[in-house]
């Protein structure tokens, strides 16, 4: 007889949950859909100008932990 | 916390600022009260006083005439040529500011009507790839502090504003990043260490959304290009990887990947 592998719970949940970097990222992402589509005002302007900025972070950080994760040699997301 | 003033106390306070005649001092022996109470309750009440400035008649004569030989000759030798103290000449020259008579002569050439979208736009074009002082001089903006204020107002401060550093280039696209236009700009960090960034325009890392690399990476390539194709007014990537080489006085050159580089020779 042939036991079915199950995976486990917390493995199901983290992969139908989106990690927090993607939300973020599709808040941004729509944000500069948004505003792109506008005219260059003062407004658009300084919200493109913040949104590039978090993305830039968001990356930054990003990188950031990777650089940790591999430096210590752990196989693990960092997006947890 | 200041004590709380009687209502009357408030009144007496409001009609002799209002009637110009009195300076902080003389109201004070009037009401009978301190002078720091009295200054302290008028800036609360959002009270201004111009009595005092008015009354101030020290090196009145010489104001003119300081603003004009200040125009051809520096401060040391303003100083000598009308007998002032360092003090005395930076009292003057404050004074002599807030005389809309002498408004027309001025050394400073520094804008200070606000920001326009245009020249906004401008900062951000040149943003990570000029020194600071550079684009303020560019602009007319005096010196650094008006650009990082007007970068702080745009709510970003970032090196990265205009491609990704070559460092992250490296560490991201190992495989891809010897096909990539690489700009050497001017900027880099303060401190005289020699350092200069370099970037990769964003526009440019846009055909790698075509390559098996990180989706997340690919998110943010997307969203960083859409954002400077419409900071540069929609033009084309060469258009826009062009402007930025000429805005950091260099030609985009190509660089060779850290993993490919040649090892150094060891000195004999």
């Amino acid at each position: 007889m042939q036991i079915a592998k199950r995976e486990p719970k917390s493995a199901i949940a983290k992969a139908s949950m989106k990690t927090r970097s993607e939300g973020l990222l599709d808040k941004l992402e729509s944000l500069m859909d948004r505003v792109t589509g506008e005219k260059v005002t003062a407004e658009t302007v300084r919200a493109a100008t913040d949104c590039a900025d978090k993305a830039i972070q968001l990356m930054r950080l990003n990188f950031e932990a990777h650089k940790f994760f591999a430096e210590a040699g752990v196989m693990g997301d960092a997006e947890e | 916390m200041p004590a709380k003033w009687p209502a009357e106390k408030e009144r007496e306070l409001r009609r002799l600022v209002a009637s110009q005649r009195h300076t902080y001092h003389e109201i004070a022996t009037l009401m009978g009260i301190g002078r720091n109470d009295v200054a302290t309750k008028a800036s609360a009440l959002g009270l201004s006083n111009p009595v005092y400035l008015r009354r101030r008649t020290k090196h009145k004569h010489l104001r003119g005439a300081l603003l004009e030989y200040y125009l051809t000759h520096s401060a040391k030798e303003c100083q000598e040529h009308f007998g002032l103290t360092p003090s005395e000449f930076k009292s003057c020259l404050t004074v002599a500011y807030r005389d809309p008579k002498l408004a027309h002569i001025r050394k400073d050439t520094r804008r200070h009507d606000s920001w326009s979208v245009a020249e906004s736009v401008e900062l951000l074009r040149r943003s990570g790839v000029q020194p600071r002082l550079m684009i303020a001089r560019h602009l007319s903006r005096g010196g650094v502090h008006a650009v990082k204020e007007q970068l702080y107002r745009l709510g970003t401060g970032s090196k990265a504003l205009n491609g990704m550093p070559a460092k992250w280039v490296h560490a991201a696209f190992p495989l891809h990043c010897d096909r990539l236009p690489y700009v050497k700009t001017s900027a880099g960090p303060t401190g005289g260490t020699g350092f200069q960034f370099v970037i990769v325009p964003w526009v440019a890392l846009r055909p790698l959304l075509r390559c098996r690399i990180d989706p997340l990476l690919k998110r943010y390539i997307r969203i960083m290009s859409s954002y400077q194709r419409w900071i540069f007014d929609g033009r084309s990537t060469a258009s826009i990887v062009r402007s930025i080489g000429m805005y950091a006085k260099e030609k985009p050159c190509r660089l060779r990947s850290v993993s490919r580089r040649a090892p150094l020779r060891k000195p004999r």
